[in-house]
């Protein structure tokens, strides 16, 4: 028992270790969130595309500040604002498929950030906290700001709550009662976009879509209400990230990447459980005759 | 009652439009409506009555929806315009737009009283949640559509009767005076048909106007009061005996519908209808 508590309290001694646990317990709660509106919408794609097209931004903060880290989340914010706007734009005036668009644009946006950091010598170390994540890095500074836009994203999508239920089932629902549609549909994109920059150092550029996307992936297979969804999803967001900063202490694997697979994990566990209540039901009569009832009853 | 409570109420697009007491409910002047591949809608004026059913045919394609969404304030048209009770649709929110179920994704993690209490939203308003009158207007939409044993079930356990239900509870949540019900009867077998009818009678007693798209033109000419046949331009409207004549269902339809003359009736086999199958 002691052995236990002994695994679970060590890492707690090193204040950075602390730091990372706190962060990637908020950021679960925020990714998750907003991410159940990524999953319902089918919106994965453009959160990736999004998230790797803030890379130049993060690549100006870094060669303005000359490598602190202090302006990267400022310059990020920008940048994830400025694309979740224009790739709204994008979708509504391109002739190309909005895929089509997004592709082009933000794999040219990734390319652009990737460039601009490359200029600066020995820069792969910080290429690579960008792009898988740094979250045994993150300050107190770092920590108070994932708080308060943490808690600003979802006390948003707590407040609209219906609007976005609505908008995200029946968006001509949304335009016949005269909901300010196109300017929720904004709301939403930049949500995505500060969650994304919220969560930059827990994960990193190139993984940010797991943590959008399979935790609320998770939560959808097992319960089919929103608000259960949303909560569900934020638990096995936070789990993963507290569980995968452990094995990342305890087996020396790069944080971020450990973060994803123990959510991919938790994503691979629902899915079994899914399947097996599925055949379990198709064996069993009574099931079915419930259904027929319904049938006749219409 | 419930307009005269909404007129007060500011919303963030401004107050909701007055209803012109002897205006007709929907009123299109020389409406032209163009997508990029050509004009949709063509010169279409018409008007409707309060309390009217109206059944809007033409094949696949004929600017059925179009015209639908243009009426709801969704679309706004090229040149002409739509007038609900005298005023533009846009200030409106007594105009319920029902989808094709087809466009619908059912599996969307919501119950059948959470897409009713949708109907609402406007009316409980922004930074609000719904109050007790709002649950209780859910549940008697619901009980006058027979769906209240299946309030909490998930939009996935219904049938194609059952979903279209759900969809006229919601207008009726929202209080609409003007549904548009985009191809309701398409796909469900005759007694979930015939409840549906049973409904638009409800609807009727209780001055709400309906236009429903159809491709059903047996029905169309024996169930509704006016048939407005569509293709991309107004070729009739009036009553079904006064539309439904060989020239203008060959100029909707093409060849896409076979005529036959049998005595003095005339009857038509079928249209270019798409029976997708969608109903379950």
């Amino acid at each position: 028992m002691n052995a236990w508590l002994e695994i679970i309290t060590a890492p707690l001694h090193y204040a950075f270790m602390v730091r990372g646990l706190l962060a990637v317990l908020m950021v679960g709660i925020v990714c998750a969130t907003v991410g159940t509106y990524v999953v319902l919408r089918g919106m994965a794609f453009f959160g990736d595309a999004l998230s790797h097209a803030i890379l130049p931004g993060v690549a100006v903060g870094y060669l303005v500040g000359g490598g602190a880290r202090g302006p990267l989340f400022w310059w990020a914010m920008l940048a994830a604002v400025i694309s979740s706007i224009g790739i709204g734009a994008i979708s509504k005036g391109a002739k190309l498929s909005e895929d089509t668009a997004i592709g082009v644009v933000f794999a040219g946006m990734f390319a652009l950030g990737i460039a601009m950091i490359s200029t600066v010598r020995s820069y792969s170390v910080d290429l690579a906290h960008f792009l898988f994540g740094d979250v045994l890095g993150v300050s107190n500074t770092d920590l108070l700001l994932i708080g308060i836009f943490g808690g600003l994203i979802v006390l948003t999508v707590v407040l609209f709550y219906k609007e976005f239920l609505v908008l995200s089932f029946d968006s001509l629902l949304a335009m016949t009662l005269r909901l300010p549609a196109q300017l929720l549909e904004y709301l939403l994109l930049v949500l995505i976009a500060l969650a994304i920059v919220v969560s930059l150092q827990t994960v990193g550029v190139a993984l940010m879509v797991a943590m959008l996307v399979t935790p609320a992936a998770t939560a959808y297979l097992l319960t089919r209400r929103l608000p259960t969804m949303m909560l569900l999803a934020a638990a096995i967001a936070s789990a993963s990230g507290v569980i995968g900063l452990y094995i990342s202490y305890y087996a020396s694997i790069a944080s971020g990447a450990a973060i994803v697979l123990t959510s991919t994990t938790f994503f691979a566990l629902a899915w079994l459980a899914r399947s097996l209540k599925r055949k379990k039901m198709l064996a069993r009569p009574a099931q079915n005759s419930r259904d027929k009832r319904l049938e006749i009853g219409d | 009652m419930a307009i005269l409570k909404d007129l007060q109420k500011p919303t963030l697009t401004g107050h909701y439009a007055h209803h012109a007491a002897d205006s007709p409910i929907v009123e299109a002047a020389a409406l032209n409506v163009g997508y990029e591949t050509g004009l949709a809608l063509e010169n279409i004026s018409f008007r409707v009555k309060v309390g009217e059913r109206v059944a809007v045919v033409g094949p696949n394609g004929a600017g059925k929806s179009t015209l639908f969404k243009v009426i709801a304030g969704v679309i706004n048209p090229t040149s002409g315009e739509v007038r609900v009770s005298g005023y533009a649709p846009g200030g409106h929110i007594c105009i319920a737009y029902l989808p094709q179920r087809s466009q619908v994704d059912w599996t969307f993690p919501v119950t059948v009283a959470d897409v009713v209490m949708m109907g609402r939203i406007d009316k409980i308003g922004l930074l609000r949640w719904p109050k007790r009158s709002d649950w209780a207007i859910v549940s008697r939409s619901l009980d006058q559509v027979g769906l209240s044993d299946l309030a909490k079930r998930r939009i996935d356990e219904l049938s194609g009767g059952q979903q279209q239900r759900m969809f006229i509870a919601r207008a009726l949540a929202q209080e609409a005076e003007l549904m548009l019900m985009d191809e309701p009867l398409t796909g469900l077998d005759v007694t979930s048909q015939e409840i549906i009818f049973g409904l638009l009678d409800d609807l009727r007693k209780n001055g709400v106007t309906v236009m429903i798209s159809t491709h059903d033109l047996d029905q169309a000419a024996e169930r509704f009061d006016r048939v407005m046949l569509l293709n991309h331009r107004l070729l009739g409207f009036g009553p079904p005996e006064a539309v439904f004549n060989t020239q203008s269902l060959l100029e909707a339809y093409g060849g896409h519908l076979r005529l036959v003359q049998n005595g003095d009736q005339l009857l038509a086999l079928g249209d270019t209808c798409c029976d997708d199958g969608d109903g379950k």
